[in-house]
């Protein structure tokens, strides 16, 4: 994947992006909405994704595998997964440090787990077992909490540092997420920023988030449906300070805007890169 | 070949091979215009097409859209429903 | 159950059930601040599977109001969560769902329109066929389509209404649907089906419903064409008029044919 800017492919811009030459770079999609119980899927979906997965560089990002879920992965979810990345071949694979299922219950969220010796454990072996079946390494994404588990014993930076150890995964590290995370728990973002390992990260999500306020209560919600927040942008330009150029993608999921607002936040993110690519190469 | 079982329905037989040579002749133009790609759905939709829009898709982010869950209040259909002749909007006071 | 077990069926229970308040055992701070974040989990789940709904019925959003819609979908998450993460397929039980919901009574023929819609997204969502082309279908000696029995794609789906709801559902394709021809007192009979990337759904005659769904059934061609005509002669099954020839050209054009299966052949054609 190169290290430059992309966007999350959305129904309504596969003509645009078919037609675009501008500063997006690669595209992602989230597994689900391409996933299939059919041994050969079809339909506008797939049509577009063949079509545009030869023009650009390809993130599958799952969003309902339910990593951190104390029960078995569901099966038939990972062997759809396992079909769609042999189909698309891409060239990275993520999914969430959540849940999302319970005893057969789906509920469409990415929703928090402590952060312990037992979760660790369990997380690794999902990750082990996903990693297995699909033969390749895939990256964790840390998630926007709205609350922190009381049992928790240990920092999420830590809890990843030791995953990405243990099982060989990388991380999709997203400033945003960290940046609400933060706010939410009263912790300090830059000094997370400035903790993470570079090397561990294969890719960089960043969005927008709302602020919600009730009852004088304050909490960030990561709906994806603005702008990034300069606040997110001065922590993406630390990081990249930091370890130098990354594929950063720009995530926009609710009220979806035309496609030149996607186009220009991927440009602002481009600039970053691009400065820092250039710092790079002067250090050389 | 069972000539007798040929005779028994030759009128209808006759005329599905017919109709299916007809069938054909008449469509094979159709069919290749058929085939010219995608581009078609973005392009002036027939009747009763309207796909090519986002559908249900999952999303990995939050909602700041707050959704009362609760049954404080209860609502009547207020859509399009009411311009259907005979579609009532009588509640059944339930 | 394990510690960690317990803490995810107590999470799962909260999240979706009747109470709001929020488990506040499982989680550090004030009370205050974990009934606010709390509010944002439970309202994520609701509103987004709310929002899923919306996105594949929304014909049924505009007929209701969206409003009445988000109820409507608040009622039907007490009865079904999703059980897959493709979260798509969620609306497979909304039609039977709106036939039973007493605040649609008056609307009886509300779940059909959902069922359409929903036929439409499977169909959109249903897996790659290839049909045969005019050459292969040229190609079969014509005597052997009397007996032949036709594989249609899975993505076709043929539905029977009591009332008028391909029409319901086109008047809503339009900017200011026009609702002053339709006759909330007559049935109709739809296709739905898949071609070159797109979804079509048209109203048919009874008797080409009845043809294709016996096509379905695995009828021989010439069995599949006596019911359509069966229909045509009795004004209870339908009436109407069935043109063979209109109704194959109509299969070839839309690609609909996937195999042709005679009982000498066995194997099929495109085999």
């Amino acid at each position: 994947m190169p290290a430059s800017a992309g966007i999350g492919a959305k129904s309504q811009h596969f003509e645009a992006l078919a037609c675009a030459s501008g500063p997006v770079k690669w595209i992602e999609v989230h597994a689900e909405n391409y996933m299939s119980r059919d041994v050969k899927p079809g339909g506008p979906h797939h049509s577009w994704l063949e079509r545009l997965r030869e023009q650009y560089p390809l993130s599958i990002h799952g969003v309902g595998l339910s990593l951190g879920s104390p029960e078995p992965l569901d099966p038939d979810h990972l062997d759809g997964l396992k079909r769609l990345v042999d189909i698309y071949q891409p060239a990275l694979v993520s999914e969430h440090l959540a849940w999302s299922r319970w005893q057969g219950k789906f509920f469409n969220d990415l929703l928090p787990i402590p952060y312990t010796a037992a979760s660790l454990e369990n997380f690794c072996d999902h990750v082990d077992q996903t990693q297995e079946v699909l033969g390749r390494q895939i990256l964790i994404e840390n998630p926007s909490a709205y609350l922190s588990p009381k049992d928790t014993e240990m920092s999420e930076l830590d809890f990843l540092s030791e995953l990405t150890r243990r099982t060989g995964c990388g991380l999709l590290f997203d400033v945003n997420n960290v940046y609400v995370s933060a706010k939410n728990s009263g912790t300090d973002a830059a000094a997370y920023i400035d903790a993470v390992p570079g090397a561990l990260i294969g890719e960089v999500h960043l969005a927008g988030f709302t602020r919600d306020v009730t009852d004088t209560i304050e909490i960030l919600i990561d709906t994806h449906g603005a702008l990034v927040h300069d606040d997110v942008w001065q922590l993406y330009n630390r990081l990249i300070e930091r370890v130098g150029a990354l594929p950063t993608l720009i995530e926009w999921d609710t009220d979806v805007p035309e496609f030149g607002v996607l186009e220009s936040e991927a440009g602002l993110a481009e600039r970053v890169l691009g400065f820092n690519r250039m710092l790079g190469s002067a250090h050389v | 070949m069972n000539t007798q079982k040929l005779a028994v329905k030759s009128v209808t037989a006759l005329s599905v091979a017919g109709a299916m040579a007809a069938a054909i002749a008449l469509t094979a133009p159709t069919a290749h215009a058929a085939k010219a790609g995608m581009e078609k759905c973005y392009g002036v939709a027939a009747a009763g097409q309207n796909d090519c829009k986002a559908g249900a898709g999952t999303t990995c982010a939050g909602t700041s859209t707050v959704d009362s869950q609760g049954n404080a209040w209860l609502l009547v259909p207020n859509g399009t429903c009411d311009k259907l002749t005979g579609g009532s909007l009588e509640s059944d006071g339930s | 159950m394990s510690e960690m077990q317990s803490w995810h069926q107590d999470f799962a229970d909260a999240l979706v059930g009747g109470s709001r308040d929020a488990p506040s055992r499982l989680f550090g701070g004030t009370p205050e601040r974990v009934a606010a974040g709390w509010r944002v989990y439970r309202n994520n789940v609701a509103h987004s599977l709310a929002e899923v709904l919306r996105d594949s019925f929304p014909t049924v959003d505009t007929l209701v109001g969206s409003d009445f819609f988000r109820q409507a979908a608040h009622e039907f998450q007490k009865q079904a969560m999703p059980v897959s993460a493709m979260v798509w397929e969620y609306g497979h039980g909304f039609a039977d769902f709106l036939d039973h919901y007493s605040e649609v009574k008056s609307l009886p023929w509300l779940g059909d329109v959902a069922r359409l819609e929903f036929a439409r997204w499977q169909s959109y969502h249903g897996p790659a066929e290839d049909a045969l082309t005019p050459e292969h279908l040229q190609a079969i000696p014509p005597e052997r389509f009397s007996d032949a029995r036709f594989k249609l794609k899975t993505t076709l789906s043929v539905m029977s209404s009591d009332y008028p709801v391909v029409s319901i559902w086109m008047e809503h394709q339009e900017d200011s649907p026009d609702f002053s021809a339709i006759n909330l007192d007559v049935g109709e009979r739809g296709m739905t089906y898949r071609q070159a990337g797109s979804v079509y759904t048209r109203k048919i005659e009874p008797s080409l419903a009845r043809f294709l769904t016996a096509l379905q059934a695995g009828e021989v061609l010439t069995c599949a064409s006596q019911q359509a005509m069966e229909v045509c002669g009795d004004p209870d099954l339908g009436g109407g008029a069935f043109s063979l020839v209109g109704a194959l050209a109509l299969l070839v054009s839309s690609e609909l044919i996937t195999d042709v299966v005679t009982d000498a052949m066995e194997k099929g054609i495109g085999e």
